[in-house]
């Protein structure tokens, strides 16, 4: 019997219709098997970690990116912190290696290429295009590896920093970005660096409940309580950050990091150490004078202990892991609530609700 | 010339040209459409830019290198390039003939990207006109300098090595010259590492062609200088890309 080729076609075709169809909607609705976009599963990945480096400078390059001049800390004499030495640009006239010549003739190019040669300054639309994009390389690089003392520092800041940032939800998204930050990093126990993000997510969440006294001096949003609860999340980390790196000894585990990871590991662990004493007395004097607010406010003498110049001010934030909520409970809520405000009042719109 | 009319008009009839065209010339104003310019009609300006350069470089990727390693492949398995051997044309003149048809369909793409920002998306102050039409005369000519030789080069690699290699190894080249060499830039300044710094100094860096930052920062046009130095590596470039294709082209399949 000779069967028609366009009947078996059709016929295909009908059946694997009905069939997608039909195996199609409960896939679709089953949220088990919803994995989040992460093109060739890059994000959190060790191939994401290594690109995320690659998108990362230096700890000093982004922390000191806003002064002018070299650093300065309070204790300039015991200051050890590294410090980018600036390069000794030789003269024209020594690059003799030919190797040489063509490093200094590919980066004349490079600074020609970014160099600013037209008079007119740039509109302000141009400069929020601007902060946008580097908004998006930041999340990028967090997405490839959020664990990274850097790369969640430098995203946390930028959400933070009401003067760059671009969004208009920018309390609920740090806070939220601390959450997972903290979540993921504790969950990790293969590396003693993610303990010291941690530790660092809790301490900027610390940090922005201070500022939000500043901002509402007679009626905090975050009780002392609140920010204990968080110091101990911070303390978890640190003692989490002390257990790995103990088993990593007794491993030999060091031995396969370069001295230039050793260094970043020891300085930013210091640096979180010293956080991490300046808050708990701050706290401490918080609880003892919690009203008083002039110069001698003691999220003041906090500050002015640190040595960053990352201070965000103006936000309020949903305390993080293991910590009540605020009365204007999650970040959920706030985000609802933010996005209803105009985004010109948004500094001040999300803090008074 | 007559190998040049010839891929002319074997171009002319595949009519992919005219699939880029129609893309040169609508997605820099549709594209725009659909991006946060709809919400900042500020953004417009630059969002058109983007798509406008943005569209060319991948024309001239996709279509402009697979048409390059087809000419190639086809003109050495089909006995296209035995024929014209045999009536003396050598294998150089024949691989220049290619080249220039396709190159011919090239540089009108890079025309009306360049036309769209100078006429459509110039800045409003008068003062920066001058500015702006030197920015994108340089964008112009750094474009055609680089992508020149790579299309040689697909067609002579894939005569001999087959289409999907010329294709893959061009594009390959390609990308890597204009965001993998800035990557592997990055990773060496956080940590020194001497032989990917020796393979990093002579990688082709075409990102320093890529003005559209430039243009959609209104920086300026670029200083008289760095544009001559500019030339002067793509210029480097090219004739190192000549010297690989006309090594590499051959007009059989068996010789």
């Amino acid at each position: 019997m000779k069967t028609n080729p366009n009947i078996i076609s059709i016929a295909l075709i009908g059946v694997g219709v009905a069939g997608f169809a039909f195996a199609s909607r409960p896939l679709v609705k089953n949220k088990d098997i919803d994995v989040p976009l992460n093109v060739l599963g890059i994000n959190r990945s060790p191939y994401g970690e290594v690109f995320a480096m690659a998108m990362q400078g230096p700890i000093d390059t982004f922390f000191h990116a806003t002064e002018s001049k070299a650093h300065s800390c309070d204790v300039p004499a015991t200051c050890q912190h590294q410090t980018t030495e600036p390069k000794q640009e030789p003269a024209s006239g020594k690059h003799t290696a030919p190797d040489d010549r063509l490093r200094h003739f590919i980066d004349g190019m490079g600074a020609g290429l970014v160099e600013r040669t037209n008079p007119t300054a740039a509109s302000e639309a141009h400069k929020f295009f601007l902060r946008r994009g580097i908004e998006d390389k930041l999340r990028f690089a967090y997405n490839l590896d959020p664990g990274h003392y850097g790369n969640y520092n430098a995203y946390h800041f930028f959400l933070t920093e009401p003067e760059l940032g671009t969004r208009p939800e920018l309390t609920p998204t740090a806070a939220k970005l601390a959450e997972e930050t903290i979540t993921y990093c504790l969950s990790r126990r293969d590396d003693p660096r993610l303990a010291l993000t941690a530790a660092a997510a809790a301490g900027n969440v610390i940090e922005l409940m201070f500022s939000d006294r500043h901002v509402n001096p007679g009626n905090p949003r975050f009780s002392t309580g609140q920010m204990r609860s968080l110091l101990d999340v911070s303390d978890q980390a640190i003692a989490l950050f002390s257990g790995i790196c103990q088993e990593w000894t007794e491993q030999g585990l060091w031995e396969n990091l370069s001295a230039l990871r050793l260094m970043e590991i020891e300085e930013r662990s210091r640096f979180v150490y010293k956080i991490r004493e300046s808050q708990g007395k701050a706290i401490a004097l918080l609880e003892i004078t919690p009203f008083s607010y002039g110069v001698e406010n003691p999220a003041d003498a906090w500050r002015t202990t640190r040595d960053l110049k990352t201070d965000p001010f103006g936000y309020g934030v949903v305390p993080g892991r293991k910590s009540p909520k605020p009365d204007t409970g999650n970040a959920e809520n706030l985000s609802r609530k933010s996005q209803g405000s105009s985004q010109s009042g948004r500094n001040t719109a999300s803090l008074s609700e | 010339m007559r190998l040049f009319k010839l891929t002319f008009a074997t171009i002319f009839r595949r009519k992919a040209w005219a699939i880029c065209l129609f893309a040169v010339l609508v997605i820099p104003f549709v594209l725009p459409m659909i991006s946060s310019a709809s919400e900042k009609p500020v953004l417009v300006q630059p969002a058109r830019i983007q798509a406008a350069w943005g569209t060319l470089f991948v024309c001239t990727m996709v279509w402009g290198f697979f048409a390059a390693s087809r000419l190639g492949e086809s003109n050495s398995r089909s006995g296209t390039g035995e024929y014209f051997r045999t009536t003396g044309m050598s294998a150089t003149r024949q691989l220049f003939e290619i080249w220039l048809a396709l190159f011919c369909y090239i540089v009108p793409l890079a025309l009306i990207a360049a036309g769209i920002c100078l006429f459509t998306a110039a800045p409003g102050d008068s003062s920066e006109k001058a500015m702006w039409w030197t920015l994108n005369l340089q964008y112009l000519t750094l474009f055609l300098l680089v992508f020149a030789p790579l299309l040689a080069l697909a067609c002579a690699l894939s005569s001999r090595f087959g289409g999907i290699t010329g294709f893959c190894a061009t594009f390959f080249i390609t990308i890597y010259g204009l965001y993998g060499v800035g990557y592997l830039d990055s990773m060496l300044k956080l940590e020194a590492n001497s032989a990917l710094q020796a393979i990093w100094l002579y990688s082709p860096q075409y990102r320093f062609a890529d003005l559209t930052q430039r243009l959609y920062f209104k920086t300026g046009a670029l200083s008289g200088e760095v544009f001559a130095n500019m030339v002067l590596y793509f210029t480097a470039i090219l004739a190192i890309h000549a010297g690989i294709s006309r090594l590499c082209f051959r007009t059989s399949s068996n010789a």
